[in-house]
């Protein structure tokens, strides 16, 4: 397997230009030739269909959703991160490529992540263009605040629904696209497997959620913006409809599949209740720009009303462990100095799982007014779950799973290792290393939808030169005939457990053993665990209802059947791994402080692995990461 | 299960500003006005989700399609195409067949994130400019 990341020759800041100029072109004319089917509206998706539309290409766009409008990245509240330096504050396209790659743990490739801090700007511009209404100032100029992991102000934002604005720009932008019949749209649609024609990507089998219908289609590339594999976990942030099918599908097509362990824990999000709670509310990082984290100094006044613990008896632990980013430290960093407090015993609320996020100081020192017009809405949301008002008393926080660094492996181009499929969006793993900042992923989806794939794909048209297969070549009724048996499959079990109990199941087990801290025994006994849950699962799993209707729980029996054998890789991924970094942490490899102690001599490198069947186990392969431009460096955010 | 993809072609008509990917000018060229930004963000906020025209008694759809013609209409951006916008996605609302507004207000009482009756109205004045200039 040749795991050439294809980076250009040349000086960091000229590769991405220099690229640009050595991709060969396709003639106007010639573009409505290609056909492109992108799998997946959200910002990546919506933004490289339209993109790819208006230059030109025929686009087939597929989403589950019942309205590309409805993908998840609707969701992301805090912001968007540019290098603009409107702020005048030292901001530049250097230092923002410089506090990713630190922000990563130094486990992302140089040349993307520099790349993605050229084109930041531009999105900027672009989104500004489409009527994103950005926060402004009273002269009219567009405004920032800082996020975590950063020291300077380069955080655009809408409110607290910057993901649901920038998704409306990219989707009004598609919408353009599909009145004018470049884009022909397909919702309610989910992608069940991926047709491999004499080693290149050519097309999908999708199946309709309402008729039930499988249908194949046929394109001269596949790209691939289906998100995060996060919903493994059971318990997350993202919605419940979320999942790996797409990435894992093609990975068992031949696309090998990197940096699985790398997930990240969000530390704010309002604390699990009860046992039978089915997701997670994210609270926007950007609440700790004004918020203060605390706990109580002793156990004792853990149950105690928190406005009746007095001043000196209140450990702001990151303030005092990590004075100079204090509340705005990185998120993998926030998320385990929480988890350490409540494993000393010292968190609050229900089974002692939480951490107050008070805004006592800020409000007193801005008023409630300023504050309101800041998080309103955050408020809003917290007391519609909670039922607390947290301009009286504080904020109750824990983390939660949140976003997936880890993802398909993809070239410089963002092509997989399969020629032909693309993957842009959280579906890569391409530019957060071990753990993304606040405000990045936004960032990386619109990069590579607007800026990034509709130069890279041209290349590949142009040297490829294959011609479109018919959608009755074998290989697509072969496609068809796997996922007809599989749907069948799963109907004909009829059980005794439901697909939410073994989801469930599986979640438990790998937030115990693969969550926020990690060691060699625990993924060992969850690598024993899974394959006797998937075991059980295609024994005794009741799949209800029908193929040939809406059926949700079929659906949702088929994601989670992925998600069964994608855990495994996941565990052994982390096992390999004999380091901690970012949002990965081994208890073995820690420092005398407690922070992630890499090994960049033996694990400087990419995990790529390859599938090999259903009973054989994965072959790694390894992309050496080269640091010419930052020099190495235990992270510290002291 | 609702089906809304009436709302995605009332927006395919009209509810985007025209610009392709790559030939927008800086971010801080078109200085917006914070009262203006601030009022099409309030319009920006509607999700699409229906409510509106589920408790209208005429089944009106006018509080979702105000959002988004004032959200861009408001904006210096969105000035341009301004008058197409909403003769062309009114144009598409009424095809639809989506009933016509009595200013009742029930839209705006159960709107979840409580857009403002007063943007139909913005909607109603922006479709009377543009209908007199015989656009």
């Amino acid at each position: 397997m040749n795991l050439n990341p294809g980076i250009p020759a040349g000086p960091i800041a000229q590769k991405w230009d220099r690229h640009k100029f050595d991709l060969k072109l396709i003639n106007p004319s010639n573009k409505r030739k290609f056909e492109v089917l992108v799998v997946g509206s959200g910002l990546a998706g919506a933004s490289a269909a339209a993109s790819l539309a208006e230059l030109g290409y025929q686009v087939k766009c597929l989403c589950f959703q019942d309205s590309p409008r409805r993908a998840h990245s609707i969701a992301a509240q805090g912001g968007i991160n540019a290098a603009k330096n409107y702020q005048n504050d030292g901001d530049s396209v250097h230092r923002l490529f410089y506090d990713t790659v630190k922000g990563g743990d130094f486990r992302s490739r140089e040349a993307n992540v520099y790349r993605l801090a050229q084109v930041s700007t531009n999105i900027i511009d672009q989104c500004a263009a489409q009527g994103v209404p950005f926060a402004r100032e009273y002269g009219g100029l567009l405004a920032n605040r800082s996020f975590g992991g950063a020291q300077v102000s380069r955080t655009f934002y809408a409110r607290g629904q910057t993901g649901q604005q920038l998704l409306l720009g990219a989707y009004q932008a598609l919408c353009r696209q599909i009145s004018l019949g470049a884009v022909r749209m397909f919702p309610r649609t989910e992608m069940l497997d991926l047709v491999v024609i004499d080693g290149h990507a050519r097309g999908i089998v999708a199946r309709n959620l309402v008729t039930g219908e499988i249908s194949s289609h046929a394109g001269d590339a596949v790209v691939l913006a289906t998100g995060g594999y996060g919903n493994v976990f059971f318990l997350s942030t993202n919605a419940k409809g979320c999942n790996v099918t797409a990435t894992w599908r093609a990975c068992k097509k031949g696309a090998l599949f990197a940096n699985p362990c790398y997930t990240q824990i969000h530390p704010t999000c309002i604390p699990v209740s009860g046992e039978h709670q089915s997701k997670l509310t994210l609270m926007s990082e950007s609440l700790r720009n004004d918020g203060r984290v605390w706990v109580p100094k002793r156990k004792e006044d853990c149950g105690k009303p928190p406005a009746s613990i007095p001043e000196p008896d209140r450990d702001y632990y990151l303030e005092r462990k990590y004075p100079s980013y204090g509340n705005l430290a990185p998120r993998d960093i926030s998320s385990r100095a929480a988890k350490q407090v409540c494993d000393e015993g010292r968190g609050v609320g229900p089974g002692n799982l939480g951490v107050y996020l008070d805004f006592a100081d800020a409000i007193g020192r801005l008023g409630e007014e300023i504050i309101r017009e800041r998080y309103g809405n955050l408020f809003d949301m917290y007391e519609k779950i909670t039922g607390e008002n947290a301009y009286a008393a504080p904020m109750r926080i824990y983390p939660a799973m949140h976003y997936a660094m880890g993802g398909t492996w993809v070239d410089y181009n963002l092509m997989s290792t399969l020629p032909g499929l693309f993957v842009v969006g959280e579906a890569n793993f391409s530019d957060h290393g071990a753990n993304r900042l606040g405000a990045s992923a936004l960032m990386q989806g619109l990069a590579d939808g607007y800026f990034v794939l509709p130069y890279t794909i041209g290349g590949y048209f142009a040297s490829a030169k294959q011609a479109r297969p018919a959608t009755s070549h074998p290989e697509f009724r072969k496609a068809e005939e796997d996922v007809r048996a599989f749907t069948q499959k799963l109907l004909s079990i009829k059980g005794r457990r439901t697909v939410t109990s073994l989801h469930r199941e599986l979640g438990r087990l790998l937030w115990e053993k693969c969550g926020m801290a990690r060691n060699e025994a625990g993924l060992k006994e969850a690598l024993k665990r899974i394959p006797e849950l998937r075991a059980e699962f295609w024994k005794n799993v009741n799949v209800t209802g029908e193929n040939g209707e809406l059926n949700q729980n079929l659906e949702y029996a088929g994601r989670v059947a992925d998600f069964m054998e994608f855990a495994e890789l996941l565990c052994l991924d982390a096992l390999h791994r004999r380091e901690s970094c970012g949002g990965h942490f081994r208890e073995e490899f820690q420092t005398a402080d407690g922070e992630a102690l890499r090994d960049d001599e033996h694990f400087s490198y990419v995990a790529a692995w390859e599938y090999q069947g259903p009973d054989k186990p994965p072959v790694l392969h390894k992309e050496p990461l080269v640091y010419d431009e930052v020099h190495l460096a235990q992270r510290s955010y002291k | 299960m609702v089906n809304r993809s009436a709302f995605d072609r009332v927006i395919q008509a009209g509810g985007f500003i025209s610009v392709n990917t790559g030939g927008a000018p800086d971010g801080n060229a078109v200085p917006v006005p914070k009262t203006d930004s601030d009022l099409a963000m309030d319009a920006a906020a509607c999700i699409g989700c229906g409510a509106c025209v589920a408790v209208c008694k005429n089944a009106s759809a006018m509080l979702f399609v105000a959002a988004k013609v004032s959200h861009l209409n408001l904006l210096p951006q969105g000035k341009v195409e301004k008058d197409r916008r909403v003769l062309n996605m009114v144009r598409q609302m009424d095809a639809e067949g989506f009933g016509n507004c009595t200013v009742t207000g029930s839209c705006e009482a159960v709107c979840p994130k409580e857009i403002s009756l007063s943007f139909i109205a913005k909607m109603n004045r922006d479709y009377g400019v543009a209908i007199l200039k015989g656009k």
